[in-house]
């Protein structure tokens, strides 16, 4: 069974990701400054803004360690909510600031032409495109996950779009990979219930 | 295709699950542990917590409690009642709460909502209002569970929650709380011009007609419930396949 790690950089709820994957019966660390990162997947989660989850990463240099993480091709890197936000380019939030840049595209505050109402929090259906790396997540069209966000990913090239939501017919990605060993989800799979579950045991096995 | 949240309101009162009529009364329903696992089994989306006596004596004692279901159910968890300040809410997020729902404190402060949404993010922050109607057309929010009034008119109100950054806001009809004859539509209807945020709308519910008639005015809010499961009127999987697009018009 492989390692599983939580960055833990202060943004947002920890506890009830630590708690799902004891669930699926691993043992999560959690990441706190120190040595490498001595497990195999790492997820980063986040709840609040994009500019000062990038300011603490950039502070803590976490930004150097992730980049040495997935040079390492049987690593996997999770990112969940805001934690999938800060792996594109940039995003508008507060202000401008530069994302990870590990997955071309930008993050922009939901709109459209119609008053919406935000956050967008809910439960919500994804649409999965053909991917041959992940096929099992083929399993989860048009399974409702939940979602709370203002912000979401444009994703510049298609080939990185492994699902794709729409809230009031504004279509945004919801789960994004680098086709390698990168993959972020926009909702929350620790708060999806017995499907969010599966849904991360499925990725897990994928890389054990 | 966005589908309505329902959520199970959960009240506490000394390691008792308990509900009231009218936020009066309360009568003890059951283990809190219990209660909020059967209904996750049953597909429930989201639970409230309130402590309900926490905001009249400035307590808070269900940290550990939710500490330990937070192990076993895996969705969206509000704690609401007796929270007062920021470290409250950091108290209340590190034991494995993803949100608060701030009423009284806030409305002797209602700056309290802007630094809480500054300091933890607006999705973090639910405004908890609990309105009794005054007379024809006004309504007016209470504190402490309805035992205080505040002569503030609820239109301003929520225009200052809303100002002040709340991520959601739990509109309470203490009127039709726990009287099972469905929820306060009057109310509802006078104010969802104005409101701009997700609104969690309780109190009342007694049937699936009730769940009906908010869903086909108001289809992409969410309802809470309470009556109706503790008390095995309703399961649900039926509310869940009667708002169902296709059941609408039946």
């Amino acid at each position: 069974m492989k390692k599983i790690c939580i960055l833990d950089y202060g943004m947002g709820n920890i506890a009830s990701l630590s708690n799902a994957i004891k669930k699926l019966g691993y043992t999560p660390e959690l990441y706190s400054d120190k040595e490498k990162i001595n497990s195999n997947i790492l997820f980063l989660p986040g709840v609040g803004a994009f500019n000062s989850a990038m300011k603490i990463i950039k502070e803590k240099n976490y930004n150097k360690l992730i980049n040495s993480f997935i040079k390492k091709n049987d690593n996997l890197l999770f990112g969940i909510c805001l934690g999938m936000q800060i792996l594109f380019n940039s995003s508008n939030e507060n202000n401008f600031t530069k994302g990870l840049s590990l997955i071309n595209g930008k993050v922009l505050k939901l709109k459209s032409v119609n008053k919406i109402k935000l956050p967008n929090v809910g439960l919500n259906e994804i649409k999965v495109e053909d991917n041959n790396q992940f096929n099992f997540i083929k399993n989860y069209n048009k399974k409702k996950f939940y979602f709370v966000h203002s912000y979401a990913a444009k994703t510049a090239d298609k080939k990185n779009i492994l699902a794709m939501t729409s809230y009031k017919n504004v279509d945004f990605t919801s789960i994004v990979t680098n086709n390698k060993n990168i993959i972020g989800t926009q909702f929350h799979p620790e708060k999806s219930s017995k499907i969010g579950l599966n849904f991360l045991e499925d990725i897990l096995k994928s890389f054990n | 295709m966005l589908i309505v949240r329902i959520i199970a309101r959960i009240d506490i009162k000394n390691n008792f699950v308990i509900k009231g009529i009218n936020l009066e009364g309360l009568r003890k329903v059951g283990d809190p542990y219990e209660l909020i696992t059967k209904y996750y089994k049953q597909g429930i989306d989201e639970i409230i917590i309130q402590d309900s006596v926490a905001s009249l004596y400035g307590r808070n004692n269900l940290f550990n409690f939710i500490n330990e279901i937070t192990k076993e159910i895996f969705i969206p968890i509000t704690l609401g009642g007796g929270v007062r300040s920021l470290s409250d809410i950091e108290q209340a997020l590190n034991s494995g709460a993803d949100k608060v729902a701030i009423n009284s404190k806030a409305l002797e402060d209602p700056n309290f909502i802007k630094e809480a949404s500054n300091e933890f993010g607006s999705s973090t922050i639910v405004a908890s209002v609990e309105a009794k109607k005054i007379t024809d057309n006004i309504w007016e929010p209470y504190k402490f569970c309805g035992r205080e009034r505040t002569g503030i008119n609820i239109v301003d109100w929520i225009k200052i929650i809303q100002e002040n950054g709340c991520g959601e806001i739990l509109l309470t009809s203490i009127d039709n709380e726990g009287t099972k004859q469905g929820f306060d539509l009057e109310m509802i209807d006078s104010l969802y011009e104005i409101i701009d945020r997700p609104i969690i709308i309780s109190g009342g519910c007694g049937s699936l007609n009730h769940f009906k008639e908010v869903y086909k005015k108001y289809k992409d809010e969410a309802i809470a419930i309470a009556s109706v499961l503790h008390y095995k009127i309703l399961e649900i999987d039926n509310i869940k396949s009667s708002i169902n697009e296709k059941n609408m018009h039946t």
